[in-house]
């Protein structure tokens, strides 16, 4: 009974378990069709006659499963998912699993409304719209920074907010430049751009996020939709004379998407436009900061020596004066392996040729009264080769970062100076250098609270020198080889209690330094002119730090201290280096923020100070490096910062006190052919205060800004002149004021004037001004006809004698077409051919006439696409 | 992206056919003439360092909401500044002027809660906007509507995700809307008849409140008392989602009640309708309803009219 009770049971229920099992749907798969690779969050859904019956969105493995609600099999699945089209596919067989592939296509997102306001404030990210800041008649992503509020930059590419160097250049959220970022500066043209976000305190490294603090910002370029993940040209060709032929040409192609970035640039010129700087090592994360001695001229920090000859810029447009002939060629790609690990790789080449013709004339003021004048002109001719690689490896999550940086770079250099005076001398000097180097780095979250930083950074590089001087009958020469192995080890540890944040590191350097000296065709008295010196250095150190929050502001304290053991020559030196520093900042009232900064250091000059040789430097100069200086200086600075995106109003004011003791003063002894600077033991202090003030109002964003600045320095100082200990009181004062608007299309002006007054106490008649006035129009007649106008116009005054420049000036009309504009430019209308300038320093005074490049004419196509 | 060449596209297909295996027995499959074995792993190096071929999209849209608190009012309210932010997995529906100020909340609020910067808690919680954010998980199929009233906010919670049975309207007359070209669908959804236009030219099955499931963005909806009115202002694409989490930080500041969302919109409704009843739920006592007079007497606010965008019948 039981039995038939049960199979009946069974009878019944079992059609309806089977009727539950019987799903009724469409399953299959979604896939890109060009990778094959299956897409996840596609959403599927099902139609019968145009009604929906039922959807999915597809899983990670791109799976779908459609359970349908309705009776009626449906006929159509439409498939959609962004950043692909679109996708119908007729329903025939619903047993069958579908295999769906995805063609990608670039959603057209076009301009409608503008919603959001041009600067959006999240956090601390800033988000600046690029088209409300743009004239139209920017050449370069770098034009276009310089007029956002809070952002300069220089005349490299380097970026700066609030004064500040960028920690990170990123386009697209991507790194690509490394620290070698003004490729993309002053090459990628604003039409690209949708908008620029600044991240302030921005902390690059997500292991280290919520744990470290930095006070360092990073720039974000966001591009337009319809050029990200494409390949992106621009370029341009222009020929023109005198003296025929002169060209400048660029072409650059780039791509930024999320998972590769490419940048390969090619250009050269030789109309005066320097592009060798935009190769240059910005201040950057991951790289030594407070490099404040670099050349100017120097593409890699590490081959300037005493050799290396200075050129003197004007602070004119370098159209007019830069005589060059200069190639430079980048390849840059970047590529994500998976989230957050990416590989770089750079290969930098570039060629300089540059001359320059120089008539000076220089006056010496000794303290006894006497004037000692040196009357020279001078032909200069510099040729650079440079050849720069490096491959980087990065992972970045936020459990762990590691970044490995191998890099090389060679340049051969050569510089040729003719120098006209009474007695002729002449200067020849072959420069080759080569470095490698690796920089490691590696960070472990090991907690909410603590992690470990394990870094490394070593490099070898050699700079053979040689220069061979004459002057009158005689001929010496100078020989400077230098090599040098550096490796500089570290070990962090930081942990978080509280609001309180320690950061406690052990430092090893380790340097071996081979120098070698040698001075041959010159007689000096008790002077040694050759020497070979290995110089050790070791450094074990050790930094503790730490930093809270109190109330709004920030509180750092640091305190580093090395152990510096140096031995050459069986001399051995043992000293102590210390700088600890104390600083504060964060918002005073409302929106109003403040840094400010106590520190002390206690330095030595570098290793390559014990020489022991004299060095010719040029061919009336010389140096007798023989010791170490130790200097200590106690300093302070205030930064105050009013930024207010609302009402557009900006203004800073910055004051900062430093005090340095030397134990040892420079000496300048003028000889009757040579002047010979070396340090003598005697303590003495300089001093220098400054204060500096800025404000900028955005009257309706482009209609009218106004940026006013003023500052003024006061230095003291102390050296040796002819034997005889000699101090100085430099006071310099200085005012500008810039004026830009855009009230409306068709025209834009910019107007700036700087004034600049520099009174040395030493001599009355050691006081200098210098006025200059940059001014430029652009009109816009005709909706694709552009006329654009730079003029520039200076004045000095030297001991209350006036010398005023004729004006400078270059007019370009620009003939916009569908895809390239054409261009006329005119260079130096007025054909002015020399430009005088005066200076002072402290007991010398400059008067130079530079030649100045005449009026050339230059027709040419620029394109972006 | 690189293109393949045709031998890396026929190694690609081996490898799609035959699933996993090794480079010498791909080597067997391949038909003659066989590439290099080196060739083959340069390949898939080659492979492995594009990463990832496309990267997942986000989409940022504005929209400007207009509603009416009853069929009577003959002038739409206007909400102008509403956004989508969607990231292919989950929609986020809010104002703007409401909760982008919440970058504000950020500053505003301490990691306790606490108000930290008055003067940036003024300005986040100034605007008058809407505090209603819509979330919706398309992967789970599910929503959510959070109302804030003051320093509370009764989070409705939702494990089943409607999908609104469209109509597809095709016709041959192609329209555009805000530059795009739309096509016309209709549902009834939520207790409502809705009429939406959509765009495929912009390809998520996204749209603004609960709106969903059509085969593009829509940029225009509206319901069938034109009570409810959306349209799209502007749209943006970022490569990074948008969405700030702003709203952790702001609800960090209040209590959550989690509720369904037929409490949390009864809740709402009646919020809405009686003042007092809302001042009870904000913690507010006392006499926050009435207004006294210059003589002395007191004038008692009147209750508000107030429609839902989820139809109460669809309750019932």
């Amino acid at each position: 009974m039981r039995l038939r009770l049960l199979s009946l049971i069974i009878s019944l229920v079992f059609p309806l378990l089977c009727a539950a099992q019987e799903v009724v749907g469409i399953r299959g798969s979604v896939s890109d069709s060009k990778t094959g690779e299956p897409l996840a969050g596609a959403f599927v859904a099902a139609y019968k006659s145009s009604k929906v019956q039922g959807y999915s969105m597809t899983g990670e493995d791109g799976t779908f499963h459609v359970k349908l609600s309705g009776v009626s099999a449906p006929d159509t699945l439409v498939v959609t998912l962004m950043g692909y089209a679109s996708r119908k596919v007729a329903v025939t067989d619903l047993s069958k699993p579908l295999t769906i592939k995805l063609i990608p296509k670039k959603a057209e997102i076009k301009a409608s409304k503008i919603t959001s306001s041009v600067i959006e404030e999240n956090g601390d990210t800033t988000k600046y719209s690029a088209a409300a800041f743009s004239d139209g008649n920017e050449r370069n992503i770098g034009d276009l920074l310089a007029k956002l509020p809070g952002l300069s930059v220089t005349e490299s590419g380097g970026v700066k907010v609030d004064g500040q160097s960028v920690s990170k250049f990123y386009v697209e959220g991507m790194d690509l430049m490394g620290a070698r970022y003004g490729t993309v500066v002053k090459n990628l043209t604003p039409d690209k751009i949708s908008s620029v976000e600044v991240y302030r305190r921005h902390q690059p490294v997500r292991a280290l996020s919520g744990l470290v603090a930095t006070d360092k910002s990073a720039v974000n370029i966001i591009l337009k939709e319809s050029s990200r993940g494409t390949w992106l040209f621009s370029g341009g060709a222009a020929l023109g004379a005198p003296r025929f032929p002169l060209f400048n040409a660029r072409a650059m192609f780039s791509r930024f998407s999320s998972s590769s970035q490419n940048l390969y640039l090619l250009k050269g010129n030789n109309i005066g436009g320097d592009i060798l700087q935009e190769l240059r090592e910005q201040e950057y994360f991951g790289r030594a900061s407070g490099r404040a001695y670099v050349l100017r001229e120097s593409l890699e920090p590490d081959f300037a020596t005493p050799l290396t000859p200075t050129n003197s810029p004007l602070s004119l447009p370098k159209e007019y004066w830069y005589a060059n002939t200069s190639g430079v060629a980048s390849l840059n790609s970047l590529r994500k392996l998976k989230s957050g690990m990416l590989v770089r790789t750079t290969l930098n080449a570039a060629a300089e040729r540059y001359s320059e013709q120089t008539a000076s004339r220089e006056e010496i003021i000794f303290p006894q009264g006497d004037v000692l004048t040196i009357s020279e002109s001078t032909e200069v001719l510099d040729k650079k080769l440079f050849l720069n690689g490096s491959a980087e490896l990065e992972n970045n999550n936020d459990k762990r970062f590691f970044s490995d940086r191998l890099e090389f770079s060679g340049q051969l250099r050569d510089n040729d100076m003719d120098i006209s005076r009474e007695e002729p001398a002449s200067e020849r000097r072959s420069l080759p250098s080569f470095k490698v180097s690796n920089n490691l780095s590696s960070i472990i979250r090991l907690s909410d609270k603590k992690a470990l930083d394990i870094g490394s950074d070593t490099k070898f590089f050699r700079n053979e020198g040689k220069a061979d001087f004459s002057f009158g009958q005689s001929a010496f020469r100078q020989v400077y080889d230098i090599s040098r192995l550096d490796s500089r080890n570290t070990a962090r540890f930081d942990a978080r209690a509280g609001r309180q944040v320690f950061h406690v590191t052990a430092r090893l350097n380790v340097a071996y330094t081979l120098l070698e000296s040698s001075l041959s065709g010159l007689d000096l008295e008790a002077v040694p002119t050759y020497s070979r010196n290995g110089i050790l250095h070791l450094a074990p150190g050790a930094t503790v730090s730490t930093d809270r929050r109190i109330g709004k502001s920030r509180v750092s304290l640091s305190l580093p201290a090395s152990l510096n053991l140096v031995s050459t020559e069986g001399v051995n030196m043992i000293y102590p280096l210390v700088s600890p520093s104390v600083s504060a900042s964060g918002p005073l009232a409302g929106k109003l923020d403040y840094t400010a900064i106590l520190r002390y250091s206690l330095t030595r000059s570098s290793d390559e100070s014990l020489s022991r040789a004299a060095v010719a430097r040029s061919y009336r100069a010389m140096a007798v490096p023989d010791s170490l200086m130790r200097s200590g200086t106690l300093g302070g600075d205030l930064f105050l910062k009013y930024s207010d995106n609302v009402s557009l109003f900006y203004a800073t004011l910055s004051s900062g006190y430093d005090r340095m003791v030397t134990d040892k003063t420079s000496s300048a002894f003028y000889h009757d052919r040579f002047s010979v600077s070396s340090f003598v033991p005697a303590v003495c202090a300089h001093e220098i205060l400054n204060l500096n003030g800025n404000i900028k109002k955005f009257f309706g964003l482009r209609a009218l800004v106004l940026e006013a600045r003023a500052g003024t320095t006061l230095s003291t100082y102390e050296s040796l002149l002819q034997g005889t200990r000699t101090g100085f009181k430099d006071r310099t004062f200085m005012a500008g004021l810039t004026l830009r608007s855009n009230p409306w299309d068709w025209i834009s002006a910019e107007v700036k004037a700087d004034g600049f007054r520099l009174v040395s106490s030493f001599a009355e008649r050691n006081r200098t001004d210098r006025l200059s006035c940059d001014a430029s129009l652009a009109l816009r007649p005709w909706k694709k006809v552009s006329l654009i106008t730079d003029s520039y116009l200076s004045w000095y005054t030297l001991a209350g004698k006036k010398t005023s420049n004729p004006p400078l000036v270059s007019a370009e009309a620009v003939w916009k077409l569908a895809k390239c504009s054409l261009y006329l430019r005119c260079m130096n209308v007025f054909d002015s051919d020399v430009l005088t300038t005066d200076a002072v320093s402290a007991y010398q005074s400059f008067h130079s006439s530079r030649q100045l490049l005449g009026r050339r004419i230059l027709a040419g196509v620029r394109m972006s696409l | 992206m690189r293109k393949l060449t045709r031998k890396e596209e026929e190694i690609m297909k081996l490898f799609w056919e035959n699933g996993g295996m090794f480079v010498k027995d791909m080597l067997e499959t391949f038909p003659n003439p066989k590439p290099r074995n080196l060739n083959i792993k340069l390949f898939f190096i080659l492979l492995f360092c594009c990463g990832s071929l496309m990267a997942q999209r986000n989409i940022r849209v504005s929209y400007a909401f207009l509603y009416k608190r009853d069929t009577t009012e003959k002038n739409y309210r206007t909400e102008m500044d509403m956004r989508l932010d969607y990231n292919g997995k989950e929609s986020w529906f809010y104002s703007e002027g409401r909760f982008q100020r919440d970058s504000l909340s950020v500053k505003a609020f301490d990691k306790s809660g606490n108000i930290a910067d008055q003067e940036a808690y003024n300005a986040a919680t100034r605007h008058r906007g809407t505090t209603d954010l819509w979330h919706v998980d398309f992967s789970e199929a599910s929503y959510s509507i959070a109302y804030k009233a003051i320093m509370k906010i009764f989070l409705g919670e939702k494990g089943n995700l409607e999908l609104p049975m469209w109509n597809l309207i095709d016709s041959d007359t192609t329209k555009t809307f805000a530059g795009y070209a739309v096509k016309k669908a209709e549902a009834d959804y939520l207790g409502r008849k809705w009429t939406v236009w959509y765009t495929e030219e912009v390809p998520v099955n996204a749209g603004p409140w609960l709106l969903w499931g059509c085969p593009g963005l829509i940029v225009y909806a509206i319901d069938s008392e034109k009570l409810f009115n959306f349209y799209v202002r502007d749209i943006s694409v970022y490569e990074e989602a948008r969405w700030p989490g702003a709203m952790e930080a702001y609800s960090r500041s209040c209590d959550i009640s989690r509720l369904s969302v037929k409490e949390e919109e009864k809740i709402k409704a009646r919020a809405k309708r009686d003042m007092d009843y809302f001042n009870e739920l904000a913690g507010y006592s006392g006499a926050v309803g009435e207004i006294r007079n210059k003589d002395g007497s007191v004038t008692r606010l009147q209750y508000n009219k107030f429609q839902p965008l989820i139809a109460e019948s669809y309750w019932k």
